[in-house]
C-alpha cells in the first residue's frame, strides 16, 4: 500500500467516505503536492496539519485520533 | 456480547429451566410409581397373610369336624385348607425375603403349623381310628385338638402382627406418595410462575436493549436525513449508546457517516469561500 492509501485509510476510521476529499485537501492546500507523491517526511507536517483541520469540525477527539493514526504510519 | 449470542443464552436458560422442571417432575413421578409397587406389594402381603390365617381356621374347623364323627368332611375341609395355604406360604416366603423380622415371624407359623398343628391333626386321626376305647379316644383327641387350637391361636396373632405391620407400610408409603405429590404440585406450581417471570422479565430487557438504541439512531438518522448536521449532539463522539453488541457497531458506522457529512459540507463551504475571495 503506498502512504496515500495508508493515510485514507487511517483518516476513513473516522471520516468514512470523506476521508479521500479530507486528504486531498490537506496536501494540496497546506503540503502544496498531489496525495499521491506523499513521503514519510511528510506525515509529521500532514498529522499536524489534519488535526487542525478536523478539530473544529469534528471536535478534539477525532482530531486526536487522526494525528496518531498519520503518526503512527511513520 | 452479539445480539445473537444474547438471544441464545436467554433461551436456554429458558430450556434450561423447562428440563430442570421437567427432570423434577419425572423423579417425583417415579418416586411416586415406586411407592405404588411397594403399596401394592404390600397389600398383597397383607391379603395372603390374611388368606393364611383363613386357613389355619378352616384347617382346625375341618379337624374338629373330622373329631366329631363327620371324618369325610372333616377331611375334605383339611385337604381345602392346604390348598389356600400352599399358595399363600410360597408368595409370604419370596415377598417377605427383604424384611427380615417379618420373614422371621412368619417362619415361626410356618413352624408351628409343620410341627404342632399338623402332628396333633395326625395325631388325632390316629388316635380316632384306633380301637381304644372311647373315653380313652376322648382324652387323647381333647389334648391334641387343645394343642392344635392354641397353635392356631399363636400363629393367628403372629399373622395378625404381620398384617398389621404391613398396612403400618402401607400408611407410611401413603403419606410419602402424598409428600411426592404435594411437592411436585409446588414444584410446578414454582417452576411455571418462574418460567413465567424469568420469560417475561427477559423479553422486556432484550427488546428495550435492541428496540432502545435502535430508536435513538432513528431518531438521529432522521435529523440527519433533513439536514440538521451543526448540531452538537452529532459532533459529540461519545453518543451515549453502549449495548457490546452489532448496534454499537451500527452507531460507530453512524458517527463515520456523520463526520463524513460534516467533513463534506466544510470542504464545500471552503471551496465556496474561496471561490468568492477569488471573484472579489
Amino acid at each position: 500500500m503506498t502512504i496515500e492509501q495508508d493515510c485514507v485509510a487511517v483518516l476513513a476510521m473516522d471520516l468514512g467516505p470523506a476521508a479521500r476529499a479530507f486528504l486531498n485537501r490537506q496536501c494540496k492546500s497546506r503540503l502544496k503536492k498531489e496525495p499521491a507523491m506523499l513521503k514519510k517526511t511528510d506525515l509529521d507536517e500532514l498529522a499536524k496539519w489534519c488535526a487542525f483541520g478536523l478539530q473544529p469540525i469534528l471536535g478534539a477527539n477525532v482530531a486526536e485520533n487522526a494525528k496518531k493514526g498519520i503518526l503512527a504510519l511513520k | 456480547m452479539k445480539i445473537r449470542r444474547k438471544l441464545l443464552l436467554s433461551y436456554f436458560l429458558i430450556v434450561g429451566l423447562f428440563i430442570a422442571a421437567g427432570a423434577t417432575l419425572t423423579y417425583n413421578t417415579v418416586k411416586m410409581a415406586e411407592l405404588q409397587t411397594a403399596v401394592k406389594q404390600q397389600v398383597e402381603i397383607n391379603d395372603n397373610a390374611y388368606a393364611y390365617a383363613q386357613g389355619l381356621d378352616q384347617k382346625q374347623f375341618g379337624t374338629l369336624m373330622y373329631a366329631t364323627d363327620n371324618t369325610q368332611e372333616g377331611e375334605r375341609i383339611i385337604v381345602a385348607s392346604a390348598e389356600t395355604i400352599a399358595p399363600a406360604e410360597t408368595y409370604l416366603q419370596t415377598a417377605l425375603a427383604n424384611d427380615s423380622a417379618l420373614l422371621a415371624k412368619f417362619n415361626e407359623v410356618v413352624d408351628m403349623d409343620r410341627n404342632t398343628i399338623n402332628p396333633a391333626i395326625a395325631q388325632i386321626a390316629t388316635v380316632y381310628n384306633s380301637n381304644e376305647n372311647d373315653t380313652v379316644k376322648y382324652v387323647a383327641i381333647w389334648e391334641q385338638l387343645t394343642i392344635m387350637m392354641t397353635a392356631v391361636s399363636q400363629a393367628d396373632v403372629k399373622l395378625a402382627d404381620i398384617r398389621t405391620a404391613t398396612m403400618g407400610n402401607v400408611a407410611v408409603a401413603t403419606v410419602a406418595s402424598q409428600n411426592y405429590a404435594n411437592f411436585s404440585t409446588l414444584l410446578a406450581i414454582g417452576f411455571i410462575t418462574a418460567i413465567s417471570v424469568i420469560s417475561v422479565g427477559l423479553a422486556v430487557a432484550m427488546g428495550n436493549r435492541i428496540t432502545r438504541p435502535l430508536k435513538k439512531l432513528a431518531d438521529i438518522a432522521h435529523k440527519v436525513s433533513l439536514g440538521d448536521l451543526k448540531q452538537r449532539y452529532y459532533l459529540k463522539q461519545n453518543i451515549d449508546i453502549k449495548t457490546g453488541d452489532e448496534i454499537d457497531e451500527l452507531v460507530d458506522a453512524f458517527k463515520r457517516m456523520i463526520n463524513a457529512f460534516r467533513v463534506t459540507e466544510a470542504l464545500s463551504m471552503e471551496v465556496a469561500e474561496t471561490e468568492e475571495i477569488v471573484e472579489q
